[in-house]
Protein backbone atom coordinates (compact mmCIF):
# COMPACT_ATOMS: atom_id res chain seq x y z
CA UNK A 1 0.00 0.00 0.00
CA UNK A 2 1.51 3.01 -1.00
CA UNK A 3 2.24 6.06 1.78
CA UNK A 4 -0.18 8.49 0.22
CA UNK A 5 -2.85 5.86 0.58
CA UNK A 6 -2.33 5.04 4.08
CA UNK A 7 -2.63 8.59 4.69
CA UNK A 8 -5.97 9.04 2.72
CA UNK A 9 -7.02 6.32 4.82
CA UNK A 10 -5.53 7.26 8.01
CA UNK A 11 -7.32 11.08 7.35
CA UNK A 12 -10.66 9.29 6.29
CA UNK A 13 -10.32 7.14 9.49
CA UNK A 14 -9.76 10.35 11.99
CA UNK A 15 -12.61 12.38 10.57
CA UNK A 16 -14.93 9.56 10.03
CA UNK A 17 -14.09 7.98 13.51
CA UNK A 18 -13.64 10.32 16.11
CA UNK A 19 -16.18 12.56 18.22
CA UNK A 20 -19.42 11.92 16.16
CA UNK A 21 -17.53 12.21 12.81
CA UNK A 22 -19.99 13.08 9.96
CA UNK A 23 -23.15 12.60 11.97
CA UNK A 24 -22.48 16.38 14.05
CA UNK A 25 -21.64 17.86 10.76
CA UNK A 26 -25.51 16.00 9.45
CA UNK A 27 -27.02 16.90 12.53
CA UNK A 28 -25.94 20.28 12.50
CA UNK A 29 -26.95 20.75 9.02
CA UNK A 30 -30.75 19.34 9.67
CA UNK A 31 -30.80 22.02 12.58
CA UNK A 32 -30.40 24.88 10.62
CA UNK A 33 -32.42 23.31 7.87
CA UNK A 34 -34.91 22.43 11.27
CA UNK A 35 -34.70 26.51 12.30
CA UNK A 36 -34.97 28.16 8.76
CA UNK A 37 -38.83 27.43 8.37
CA UNK A 38 -39.38 28.11 11.94
CA UNK A 39 -37.95 31.59 11.02
CA UNK A 40 -39.52 32.53 8.43
CA UNK A 41 -43.13 30.90 8.66
CA UNK A 42 -44.25 27.69 6.62
CA UNK A 43 -46.24 29.12 3.85
CA UNK A 44 -44.30 26.78 0.90
CA UNK A 45 -44.52 29.48 -1.68
CA UNK A 46 -42.39 31.83 0.74
CA UNK A 47 -39.88 28.65 1.90
CA UNK A 48 -40.00 27.46 -1.95
CA UNK A 49 -38.17 30.82 -3.18
CA UNK A 50 -35.30 30.14 -0.59
CA UNK A 51 -35.26 26.61 -0.84
CA UNK A 52 -32.00 26.01 -2.48
CA UNK A 53 -30.45 29.25 -1.18
CA UNK A 54 -30.53 28.45 2.32
CA UNK A 55 -29.85 24.69 1.76
CA UNK A 56 -26.42 26.00 -0.17
CA UNK A 57 -26.01 28.87 3.11
CA UNK A 58 -26.79 25.93 5.56
CA UNK A 59 -24.37 23.33 3.69
CA UNK A 60 -21.11 26.43 3.62
CA UNK A 61 -21.77 26.77 7.43
CA UNK A 62 -22.18 22.86 8.09
CA UNK A 63 -18.41 22.51 6.37
CA UNK A 64 -17.39 24.57 8.45
CA UNK A 65 -18.25 22.65 11.91
CA UNK A 66 -15.18 19.45 11.39
CA UNK A 67 -12.18 21.89 10.29
CA UNK A 68 -11.37 22.76 13.38
CA UNK A 69 -9.68 19.60 14.41
CA UNK A 70 -8.30 19.31 10.88
CA UNK A 71 -4.92 19.99 11.62
CA UNK A 72 -5.26 20.65 15.70
CA UNK A 73 -5.67 17.47 16.50
CA UNK A 74 -2.14 16.45 14.63
CA UNK A 75 -0.40 19.58 16.01
CA UNK A 76 -1.75 18.90 19.53
CA UNK A 77 -0.66 15.29 19.85
CA UNK A 78 2.86 16.12 17.56
CA UNK A 79 1.68 14.02 14.11
CA UNK A 80 1.87 16.92 12.14
CA UNK A 81 5.43 16.97 13.23
CA UNK A 82 5.99 13.54 12.07
CA UNK A 83 4.13 14.37 8.99
CA UNK A 84 6.49 17.29 8.77
CA UNK A 85 9.71 14.84 8.64
CA UNK A 86 8.66 12.39 6.33
CA UNK A 87 9.87 12.57 2.62
CA UNK A 88 6.18 13.22 1.56
CA UNK A 89 6.44 16.37 0.97
CA UNK A 90 3.64 18.83 3.19
CA UNK A 91 1.72 20.20 0.36
CA UNK A 92 0.80 16.93 -0.22
CA UNK A 93 0.01 15.95 2.91
CA UNK A 94 -1.80 18.74 3.44
CA UNK A 95 -3.91 18.22 0.16
CA UNK A 96 -4.54 14.50 1.22
CA UNK A 97 -5.76 15.78 5.15
CA UNK A 98 -8.48 18.03 3.13
CA UNK A 99 -9.39 15.16 0.61
CA UNK A 100 -9.93 13.21 3.84
CA UNK A 101 -12.12 15.63 5.43
CA UNK A 102 -14.10 16.28 2.18
CA UNK A 103 -14.52 12.43 2.04
CA UNK A 104 -15.34 12.31 5.64
CA UNK A 105 -17.77 15.04 5.48
CA UNK A 106 -17.89 16.40 2.75
CA UNK A 107 -19.92 13.68 0.96
CA UNK A 108 -22.18 12.75 3.49
CA UNK A 109 -23.21 16.32 3.58
CA UNK A 110 -23.65 16.11 -0.29
CA UNK A 111 -26.18 13.09 0.38
CA UNK A 112 -28.07 15.39 2.94
CA UNK A 113 -28.09 18.51 0.98
CA UNK A 114 -30.95 17.46 -1.54
CA UNK A 115 -32.94 15.88 1.27
CA UNK A 116 -32.68 19.32 3.19
CA UNK A 117 -33.38 21.54 -0.01
CA UNK A 118 -36.75 19.12 -0.57
CA UNK A 119 -37.98 19.63 2.70
CA UNK A 120 -37.63 23.05 2.63
CA UNK A 121 -39.66 22.85 -0.76
CA UNK A 122 -37.39 22.73 -3.80
CA UNK A 123 -38.66 20.63 -6.92
CA UNK A 124 -37.33 16.93 -6.82
CA UNK A 125 -35.95 17.78 -10.29
CA UNK A 126 -33.16 19.28 -8.67
CA UNK A 127 -31.87 16.24 -6.42
CA UNK A 128 -29.51 15.44 -8.72
CA UNK A 129 -27.75 18.93 -9.47
CA UNK A 130 -27.91 19.45 -5.70
CA UNK A 131 -25.96 16.67 -4.78
CA UNK A 132 -23.41 17.18 -7.80
CA UNK A 133 -22.86 20.89 -6.57
CA UNK A 134 -22.51 19.83 -2.96
CA UNK A 135 -19.65 17.63 -4.30
CA UNK A 136 -18.02 19.99 -5.81
CA UNK A 137 -18.33 22.85 -3.43
CA UNK A 138 -17.37 20.85 -1.24
CA UNK A 139 -14.12 20.24 -2.54
CA UNK A 140 -13.60 24.08 -2.30
CA UNK A 141 -15.39 24.15 0.96
CA UNK A 142 -12.53 21.34 2.38
CA UNK A 143 -9.88 23.40 0.80
CA UNK A 144 -10.33 26.95 1.08
CA UNK A 145 -11.29 26.09 4.97
CA UNK A 146 -7.83 24.52 5.70
CA UNK A 147 -6.61 27.38 4.88
CA UNK A 148 -8.41 29.04 7.89
CA UNK A 149 -7.82 25.78 10.01
CA UNK A 150 -3.58 25.82 9.20
CA UNK A 151 -3.62 29.50 10.21
CA UNK A 152 -5.28 29.37 13.26
CA UNK A 153 -3.21 26.69 14.82
CA UNK A 154 -1.78 27.53 17.98
CA UNK A 155 -4.01 30.92 18.41
CA UNK A 156 -6.04 31.66 21.66
CA UNK A 157 -9.55 31.31 19.69
CA UNK A 158 -9.31 28.75 17.12
CA UNK A 159 -12.42 27.38 16.10
CA UNK A 160 -14.26 30.98 15.84
CA UNK A 161 -11.00 32.37 14.23
CA UNK A 162 -11.22 30.06 11.88
CA UNK A 163 -14.27 30.93 10.85
CA UNK A 164 -13.87 34.57 10.95
CA UNK A 165 -11.16 33.83 8.30
CA UNK A 166 -12.66 31.22 6.04
CA UNK A 167 -16.21 32.84 5.64
CA UNK A 168 -15.00 35.65 3.30
CA UNK A 169 -13.30 33.40 0.99
CA UNK A 170 -16.61 31.05 0.48
CA UNK A 171 -18.28 34.13 -0.88
CA UNK A 172 -17.24 32.54 -4.44
CA UNK A 173 -18.21 29.15 -4.30
CA UNK A 174 -21.66 30.53 -2.40
CA UNK A 175 -22.64 32.41 -5.07
CA UNK A 176 -21.44 30.02 -7.59
CA UNK A 177 -23.13 27.27 -6.33
CA UNK A 178 -26.18 29.30 -5.18
CA UNK A 179 -26.36 30.63 -8.81
CA UNK A 180 -26.25 27.38 -10.76
CA UNK A 181 -29.29 25.82 -8.51
CA UNK A 182 -31.25 29.25 -8.88
CA UNK A 183 -30.87 29.08 -12.97
CA UNK A 184 -31.61 25.56 -13.33
CA UNK A 185 -34.77 26.62 -11.20
CA UNK A 186 -35.51 29.20 -13.78
CA UNK A 187 -34.42 28.06 -16.91
CA UNK A 188 -31.51 29.98 -17.32
CA UNK A 189 -28.51 28.55 -18.94
CA UNK A 190 -26.47 27.19 -15.96
CA UNK A 191 -23.78 25.21 -17.35
CA UNK A 192 -21.59 28.07 -17.25
CA UNK A 193 -22.31 28.59 -13.69
CA UNK A 194 -21.01 24.51 -12.88
CA UNK A 195 -17.70 25.69 -14.97
CA UNK A 196 -16.88 28.68 -12.60
CA UNK A 197 -17.72 26.31 -9.29
CA UNK A 198 -15.45 23.53 -10.63
CA UNK A 199 -12.79 26.43 -11.53
CA UNK A 200 -13.18 27.43 -7.93
CA UNK A 201 -12.95 24.16 -6.78
CA UNK A 202 -9.90 23.52 -9.09
CA UNK A 203 -7.94 26.72 -7.84
CA UNK A 204 -8.80 25.74 -4.35
CA UNK A 205 -7.88 22.51 -4.51
CA UNK A 206 -4.46 23.87 -5.95
CA UNK A 207 -2.86 26.18 -4.16
CA UNK A 208 -4.98 25.94 -0.46
CA UNK A 209 -2.12 23.05 0.26
CA UNK A 210 0.51 25.50 -0.73
CA UNK A 211 -0.76 28.07 1.73
CA UNK A 212 -1.70 25.30 4.15
CA UNK A 213 1.78 24.14 4.31
CA UNK A 214 3.22 27.52 4.82
CA UNK A 215 1.01 27.80 7.60
CA UNK A 216 1.68 24.70 9.29
CA UNK A 217 5.37 25.04 9.02
CA UNK A 218 5.08 28.67 10.82
CA UNK A 219 3.18 27.06 13.64
CA UNK A 220 5.32 24.34 14.08
CA UNK A 221 8.34 26.64 13.74
CA UNK B 1 -23.74 76.26 -2.62
CA UNK B 2 -24.70 74.06 0.33
CA UNK B 3 -27.84 75.04 1.28
CA UNK B 4 -28.74 72.30 4.53
CA UNK B 5 -31.21 69.99 1.90
CA UNK B 6 -30.34 66.43 2.94
CA UNK B 7 -28.59 67.77 6.24
CA UNK B 8 -29.89 64.93 7.71
CA UNK B 9 -27.48 62.74 5.98
CA UNK B 10 -24.70 64.77 4.79
CA UNK B 11 -24.22 66.10 8.03
CA UNK B 12 -23.36 63.08 10.05
CA UNK B 13 -22.03 61.18 7.08
CA UNK B 14 -19.10 64.22 7.91
CA UNK B 15 -19.76 64.00 11.71
CA UNK B 16 -18.30 60.36 11.37
CA UNK B 17 -15.76 60.70 8.93
CA UNK B 18 -14.53 63.88 11.43
CA UNK B 19 -15.02 61.46 13.93
CA UNK B 20 -13.35 58.32 12.36
CA UNK B 21 -10.20 60.21 11.07
CA UNK B 22 -10.15 62.03 15.32
CA UNK B 23 -9.99 57.95 16.34
CA UNK B 24 -7.18 57.49 13.98
CA UNK B 25 -5.20 60.39 14.60
CA UNK B 26 -5.71 59.74 18.49
CA UNK B 27 -4.66 55.85 18.70
CA UNK B 28 -1.96 55.95 16.11
CA UNK B 29 0.23 59.09 18.44
CA UNK B 30 -1.17 57.06 21.77
CA UNK B 31 -0.05 54.10 20.45
CA UNK B 32 3.53 55.39 19.15
CA UNK B 33 3.77 57.47 22.12
CA UNK B 34 3.38 54.86 24.20
CA UNK B 35 5.45 52.69 23.39
CA UNK B 36 8.50 54.93 23.05
CA UNK B 37 8.48 56.38 26.00
CA UNK B 38 7.93 52.52 27.32
CA UNK B 39 10.62 51.90 25.03
CA UNK B 40 13.32 54.86 26.27
CA UNK B 41 11.87 53.65 30.37
CA UNK B 42 13.27 50.25 29.55
CA UNK B 43 16.70 51.31 27.63
CA UNK B 44 17.35 54.11 30.70
CA UNK B 45 16.62 51.24 32.99
CA UNK B 46 19.24 48.57 30.95
CA UNK B 47 21.84 51.30 30.85
CA UNK B 48 21.99 53.10 34.04
CA UNK B 49 23.69 56.73 34.24
CA UNK B 50 27.33 56.54 35.39
CA UNK C 1 21.76 62.03 -5.34
CA UNK C 2 22.06 58.42 -5.68
CA UNK C 3 18.95 56.88 -6.88
CA UNK C 4 17.30 54.13 -4.17
CA UNK C 5 14.99 52.28 -4.73
CA UNK C 6 12.22 53.40 -1.98
CA UNK C 7 12.23 50.10 0.32
CA UNK C 8 15.48 49.24 -0.11
CA UNK C 9 16.35 53.08 1.49
CA UNK C 10 13.67 52.39 3.81
CA UNK C 11 14.50 49.08 4.94
CA UNK C 12 17.34 50.35 7.04
CA UNK C 13 15.33 50.91 10.25
CA UNK C 14 17.58 53.80 11.44
CA UNK C 15 16.86 55.25 8.19
CA UNK C 16 13.51 54.81 8.32
CA UNK C 17 12.67 56.16 11.68
CA UNK C 18 14.90 59.33 10.70
CA UNK C 19 12.90 59.86 7.36
CA UNK C 20 9.01 59.16 9.04
CA UNK C 21 10.41 61.67 11.48
CA UNK C 22 9.56 64.73 9.67
CA UNK C 23 7.72 63.00 6.54
CA UNK C 24 4.80 61.99 9.21
CA UNK C 25 3.96 65.22 10.18
CA UNK C 26 4.73 66.28 6.56
CA UNK C 27 2.03 64.14 5.07
CA UNK C 28 -0.30 65.12 7.68
CA UNK C 29 0.03 68.99 6.77
CA UNK C 30 -0.44 67.97 3.06
CA UNK C 31 -3.53 66.51 4.25
CA UNK C 32 -4.96 69.49 6.28
CA UNK C 33 -4.39 71.94 3.70
CA UNK C 34 -5.37 69.51 0.71
CA UNK C 35 -8.43 68.72 2.18
CA UNK C 36 -9.18 72.23 3.45
CA UNK C 37 -9.40 73.72 -0.03
CA UNK C 38 -11.25 70.37 -1.30
CA UNK C 39 -13.95 70.84 1.41
CA UNK C 40 -13.92 74.18 0.51
CA UNK C 41 -14.40 73.64 -3.08
CA UNK C 42 -16.78 71.09 -2.12
CA UNK C 43 -19.23 73.31 -0.83
CA UNK C 44 -19.17 76.10 -2.62
CA UNK C 45 -19.87 74.47 -5.90
CA UNK C 46 -23.26 73.82 -7.09
CA UNK C 47 -25.72 71.20 -6.63
CA UNK C 48 -25.95 68.53 -8.57
CA UNK C 49 -28.75 68.36 -10.79
CA UNK C 50 -29.48 64.39 -10.33
CA UNK C 51 -28.01 64.07 -6.87
CA UNK C 52 -28.85 68.14 -5.57
CA UNK C 53 -26.86 68.46 -2.52
CA UNK C 54 -25.94 65.03 -1.86
CA UNK C 55 -22.98 65.64 -3.65
CA UNK C 56 -21.39 66.55 -1.37
CA UNK C 57 -21.32 63.27 0.31
CA UNK C 58 -19.35 61.71 -2.67
CA UNK C 59 -16.29 64.06 -1.87
CA UNK C 60 -16.05 61.76 1.23
CA UNK C 61 -17.41 58.55 -0.16
CA UNK C 62 -15.41 58.00 -3.01
CA UNK C 63 -11.87 58.79 -1.41
CA UNK C 64 -12.83 56.50 1.40
CA UNK C 65 -13.81 54.11 -1.07
CA UNK C 66 -10.32 54.41 -3.06
CA UNK C 67 -7.87 54.03 0.37
CA UNK C 68 -9.78 51.17 1.03
CA UNK C 69 -8.70 49.02 -1.96
CA UNK C 70 -5.16 51.32 -1.79
CA UNK C 71 -4.33 50.20 1.69
CA UNK C 72 -4.91 46.36 1.41
CA UNK C 73 -2.65 46.78 -1.86
CA UNK C 74 0.31 48.50 0.61
CA UNK C 75 -0.96 45.37 3.01
CA UNK C 76 -0.29 43.00 0.41
CA UNK C 77 2.77 44.18 -0.72
CA UNK C 78 3.82 44.26 2.59
CA UNK C 79 3.06 41.06 3.55
CA UNK C 80 4.87 39.93 0.32
CA UNK C 81 7.76 41.04 1.74
CA UNK C 82 8.27 40.72 5.39
CA UNK C 83 7.31 36.48 4.00
CA UNK C 84 10.07 36.76 1.15
CA UNK C 85 12.73 38.76 3.13
CA UNK C 86 11.97 38.18 6.58
CA UNK C 87 11.88 41.71 6.96
CA UNK C 88 10.58 42.85 10.54
CA UNK C 89 9.90 46.38 9.44
CA UNK C 90 7.96 45.12 6.83
CA UNK C 91 5.94 43.13 8.87
CA UNK C 92 5.02 46.63 11.01
CA UNK C 93 4.02 47.76 7.94
CA UNK C 94 1.76 45.45 7.38
CA UNK C 95 0.56 45.46 10.83
CA UNK C 96 0.22 49.49 11.09
CA UNK C 97 -1.44 49.23 7.14
CA UNK C 98 -4.23 46.83 8.68
CA UNK C 99 -6.61 49.09 11.02
CA UNK C 100 -6.24 51.70 8.91
CA UNK C 101 -7.72 50.11 5.90
CA UNK C 102 -10.63 48.40 7.73
CA UNK C 103 -11.28 52.26 9.12
CA UNK C 104 -10.99 54.16 5.33
CA UNK C 105 -13.31 50.73 4.62
CA UNK C 106 -15.76 51.17 7.14
CA UNK C 107 -16.42 54.61 6.36
CA UNK C 108 -16.89 54.04 2.42
CA UNK C 109 -19.63 51.83 3.50
CA UNK C 110 -21.10 54.64 6.23
CA UNK C 111 -21.39 57.55 3.88
CA UNK C 112 -22.39 55.03 0.97
CA UNK C 113 -24.81 54.43 3.24
CA UNK C 114 -25.86 57.80 4.37
CA UNK C 115 -25.89 58.56 0.13
CA UNK C 116 -27.83 55.96 -0.75
CA UNK C 117 -30.97 56.42 1.51
CA UNK C 118 -31.63 59.80 -0.21
CA UNK C 119 -30.93 58.50 -3.45
CA UNK C 120 -31.95 55.15 -4.02
CA UNK C 121 -34.19 55.70 -0.99
CA UNK C 122 -32.36 52.55 1.08
CA UNK C 123 -29.65 51.76 3.13
CA UNK C 124 -28.23 49.59 2.02
CA UNK C 125 -28.40 47.52 -1.76
CA UNK C 126 -27.19 44.77 -2.75
CA UNK C 127 -25.24 45.68 -5.47
CA UNK C 128 -21.87 44.35 -7.01
CA UNK C 129 -19.72 46.92 -5.61
CA UNK C 130 -21.15 47.71 -2.63
CA UNK C 131 -20.89 44.05 -1.84
CA UNK C 132 -17.26 43.60 -2.54
CA UNK C 133 -16.45 46.59 -0.40
CA UNK C 134 -18.39 44.96 2.41
CA UNK C 135 -16.15 41.42 1.53
CA UNK C 136 -13.25 43.25 1.49
CA UNK C 137 -14.46 44.33 4.99
CA UNK C 138 -14.73 41.07 6.57
CA UNK C 139 -11.00 40.59 5.45
CA UNK C 140 -10.04 43.34 7.08
CA UNK C 141 -11.15 41.88 10.61
CA UNK C 142 -9.93 38.67 10.10
CA UNK C 143 -6.79 39.73 9.43
CA UNK C 144 -6.72 42.26 12.40
CA UNK C 145 -8.36 39.41 14.51
CA UNK C 146 -5.94 36.81 13.40
CA UNK C 147 -2.73 38.73 14.37
CA UNK C 148 -4.18 39.67 17.75
CA UNK C 149 -4.84 35.82 18.93
CA UNK C 150 -0.74 34.68 18.45
CA UNK C 151 1.73 35.91 20.60
CA UNK C 152 4.60 35.05 19.02
CA UNK C 153 5.52 38.31 17.10
CA UNK C 154 7.48 35.84 14.19
CA UNK C 155 4.70 33.56 14.23
CA UNK C 156 2.22 36.37 13.85
CA UNK C 157 3.83 38.03 11.57
CA UNK C 158 4.32 34.91 8.44
CA UNK C 159 0.53 34.16 9.41
CA UNK C 160 -0.20 37.67 9.02
CA UNK C 161 1.11 37.39 6.12
CA UNK C 162 -0.04 34.14 4.24
CA UNK C 163 -3.51 35.49 4.86
CA UNK C 164 -2.88 38.70 3.46
CA UNK C 165 -1.55 37.43 0.32
CA UNK C 166 -4.48 34.81 0.10
CA UNK C 167 -6.82 37.79 0.51
CA UNK C 168 -5.05 39.62 -2.35
CA UNK C 169 -5.45 36.55 -4.55
CA UNK C 170 -9.14 36.08 -3.83
CA UNK C 171 -10.37 39.57 -3.91
CA UNK C 172 -10.04 39.75 -7.77
CA UNK C 173 -11.76 36.65 -7.91
CA UNK C 174 -14.77 37.78 -5.00
CA UNK C 175 -15.06 40.97 -6.72
CA UNK C 176 -16.15 38.70 -10.25
CA UNK C 177 -17.99 36.24 -8.48
CA UNK C 178 -20.02 39.49 -6.84
CA UNK C 179 -20.54 41.32 -10.48
CA UNK C 180 -21.50 37.78 -12.15
CA UNK C 181 -23.83 37.19 -9.21
CA UNK C 182 -25.26 41.08 -9.72
CA UNK C 183 -26.22 40.06 -13.27
CA UNK C 184 -27.65 36.90 -12.31
CA UNK C 185 -30.48 38.10 -10.35
CA UNK C 186 -30.40 41.63 -13.16
CA UNK C 187 -29.93 43.68 -10.44
CA UNK C 188 -30.06 46.86 -12.34
CA UNK C 189 -26.61 48.63 -12.19
CA UNK C 190 -26.70 51.73 -10.25
CA UNK C 191 -23.62 52.92 -10.94
CA UNK C 192 -23.55 53.89 -15.18
CA UNK C 193 -21.19 52.57 -17.33
CA UNK C 194 -18.52 55.23 -18.49
CA UNK C 195 -21.48 57.34 -17.43
CA UNK C 196 -21.31 60.74 -18.12
CA UNK C 197 -17.74 62.48 -17.37
CA UNK C 198 -18.02 64.44 -13.71
CA UNK C 199 -17.69 68.26 -14.97
CA UNK C 200 -14.52 69.73 -13.41
CA UNK C 201 -16.69 71.58 -10.75
CA UNK C 202 -16.78 68.38 -9.13
CA UNK C 203 -13.93 67.17 -10.37
CA UNK C 204 -11.40 69.55 -8.87
CA UNK C 205 -12.54 68.97 -4.83
CA UNK C 206 -13.12 65.04 -5.77
CA UNK C 207 -9.45 64.90 -7.33
CA UNK C 208 -8.22 67.53 -4.37
CA UNK C 209 -9.81 64.93 -1.61
CA UNK C 210 -8.24 62.17 -3.01
CA UNK C 211 -5.12 63.58 -2.70
CA UNK C 212 -5.84 64.61 1.15
CA UNK C 213 -6.87 61.25 1.80
CA UNK C 214 -3.73 59.87 0.12
CA UNK C 215 -1.44 62.12 2.38
CA UNK C 216 -3.83 61.08 5.38
CA UNK C 217 -3.58 57.33 5.05
CA UNK C 218 0.93 58.32 4.26
CA UNK C 219 1.11 60.09 7.48
CA UNK C 220 -0.91 58.41 10.16
CA UNK C 221 0.29 54.71 8.34
CA UNK C 222 4.17 56.19 8.49
CA UNK C 223 2.98 57.10 12.94
CA UNK C 224 1.82 53.38 12.80
CA UNK C 225 5.00 51.85 11.95
CA UNK C 226 6.89 54.22 14.28
CA UNK C 227 4.66 52.85 17.16
CA UNK C 228 5.31 49.47 16.20
CA UNK C 229 9.22 49.68 15.68
CA UNK C 230 9.11 51.24 19.24
CA UNK C 231 6.94 48.71 20.31
CA UNK C 232 9.31 45.52 19.35
CA UNK C 233 12.43 47.44 20.42
CA UNK C 234 10.54 47.75 23.98
CA UNK C 235 9.23 43.78 23.81
CA UNK C 236 13.36 43.16 23.06
CA UNK C 237 14.16 45.39 26.04
CA UNK C 238 11.91 43.60 28.26
CA UNK C 239 12.83 39.98 26.70
CA UNK C 240 16.73 41.39 27.82
CA UNK C 241 15.96 43.09 30.64
CA UNK C 242 14.20 39.82 31.94
CA UNK C 243 16.98 37.26 30.64
CA UNK C 244 19.80 39.37 32.66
Amino acid sequence: MSPLFALLRRETALAWGRGGGPLVAVGFYAGVATLLPLAIGPEPQRLAAIATGAAWVALALASLLSLDRLFERDFEDGALDLLTLSPTPLELTCFIKCLGQWVATGAPLAVAAPVAAIALGAPLELAPLIFACALLGGLAFAFTGGIGAALSLGTRRGGLLTAVIVLPLFVPPVIFGGGVLDSFGNDLPWRGAVALLGAYAAMAVALGPVAMAAACRNALS
Amino acid sequence: MFDFHYAAFIVPAFAITLAVFIGMIVLSLNHARYWRRRYEDLAARAKPPK
Amino acid sequence: MTMTWAPAFLSNPERFMAFSRWAAPMFGVIALALGAVGLYLGFIAPEDYQQGQTVRIMFIHVPAAQLSMFAYACLGVASFLSLIFRHALADAAAQAAAPLGAAFTFLALITGSLWGRPMWGTWWVWDGRLTSVLVLFLLYIAYIALRASMDDEAKSARAGAILALVGVINLPIIHYSVEWWNTLHQGSSIFAEGGPAMPPVFLIPLLLMSLAYMAAFGSLWLVGIRGEVWRRRAESAAMRAAGN
